[in-house]
């Protein structure tokens, strides 16, 4: 008899599961959970651990600047430190890319990118959810923006607005070329703003729900090694969690930038 | 009473020192060109990567997306498919090469603004 090594395999993981021995399920921390559930009008409403885990963030981002601006001095302590060294952050991005007249757009930005930060920092904490890992959350975002700032283009330009889809000093025979190009390279921006932070986040946090695995199924002395790289990963994650913020707080600025002075 | 009189005048003397410090950090600002871009950060390279990346997979899916609907609304299959999978894919192409030069086109040509903070460029 001659057994293929994946029946092989496949018969081994199904006695195991079986049996009860661990098995492998790194998307498993992905799962929306309802705690409560509410539905009135057939509306889904319910308290879920997504949900949950916003709160928290906003909480949190909220507590942190409370308590970091509570008794402000001239002279900063270390956490106030902190928040104005965020607020300068924020400011300095604004300022690069819309310039001046992107001050009153500074709040919507500013929670935005403390929100996305902390969605993505806190989901590093074992037994947290991530809630920008659900591409419903970032996909709302991303919508919102996108929407908001055709609404900002309209406002500030009307229909000329529609010029936007027509670039520069193109010859006429050429536009049945480029209008749709240009149409669909506008409206690929909220797919890419929602998906890039999504599966980045996913990503990472499966590699790090693998390597956890390893390290708690592996006898002590190889665990080591999974258990080395979980450190690494975690740190790389605390990184990539900031450039993602970064970059979607970057791409609204220029989103809006673009629906003010259009090019 | 003492304490908030004191108070009072510490903060006096600080309001008359701010406008002292603003001129003082202006004289140092030109002289520091580095300290001037402190927003980038060191590792805005990799957030570049990583932008450009998803710029040109979602330009195709969107094309490709776009194409598909009408397709089978208007009972062309396959043609507009394919048609659009080709736009959608210049559309990323495009995206990704306006993602690869931040300056000219992100920012525009911002006509009723005062320039912003000059870096070296002419």
């Amino acid at each position: 008899m001659n057994f293929s090594p994946i029946a092989v395999a496949y018969a081994e993981t199904a006695q195991k599961v079986a049996t009860g021995a661990p098995k492998m399920d790194p998307l498993h921390h992905f799962q929306v959970v309802n705690y409560i559930k509410i539905a009135p009008f057939g509306f889904d409403i319910s308290i879920s651990n997504s949900v949950l885990w916003m709160w928290i963030v906003v909480g949190v981002v909220y507590g942190l600047f409370r308590y970091s601006l509570r008794n402000p001095t001239l002279i900063p302590s270390r956490m106030q430190s902190v928040a104005e060294a965020g607020y300068l952050f924020v400011d300095g991005m604004i300022n690069d890319i819309i310039g001046h007249q992107g001050k009153k757009f500074f709040p919507v930005i500013f929670t935005l990118f403390f929100f996305v930060l902390f969605c993505n920092w806190t989901g590093l904490i074992p037994g947290s959810f991530t809630v920008t890992s659900q591409l419903i959350v970032t996909g709302t975002l991303a919508l919102s923006i996108f929407v908001f700032s055709i609404i900002l283009g309209a406002y500030h330009h009307g229909w000329k607005f529609l010029g936007f889809f027509v670039p520069h000093g193109l010859p006429p025979a050429l536009l049945p070329l480029m209008v749709p190009i240009e149409i669909i390279s506008f409206l690929a921006r909220p797919v890419s703003l929602s998906v890039r932070l999504f599966a980045n986040m996913t990503a990472g946090h499966t590699v790090l729900g693998v390597l956890f695995f390893f390290t708690a199924t592996m006898a002590w002395f190889g665990a080591w090694l999974p258990f080395g790289f979980t450190v690494v990963f975690t740190g790389m994650e605390i990184f990539i969690g900031f450039i993602q913020a970064y970059i979607f707080t970057i791409l609204t600025c220029v989103y809006i930038n673009d629906s003010i002075h259009m090019h | 009473m003492y304490r908030v009189t004191e108070t009072l005048t510490q903060a006096s003397r600080l309001s008359r020192m701010l406008p002292q410090l603003d001129d003082a950090m202006q004289e140092q600002e030109p002289s520091s060109p580095d300290a001037k871009a402190p927003q980038a950060p060191p590792s805005s390279g990799l957030g570049m990567a990583m932008r450009m990346s998803t710029e040109l997979a979602s330009g195709v899916f969107v094309g490709g997306g776009i194409g598909y609907i009408l397709d089978y609304w208007l009972h062309t299959n396959p043609w507009l498919t394919l048609i659009f999978f080709v736009f959608g894919a210049a559309a990323g192409f495009r995206n990704m090469y306006r993602c690869s030069m931040p300056h000219q086109e992100q920012r525009g040509v911002n006509p009723g603004d005062e320039p912003p903070q000059q870096r070296g460029k002419p």
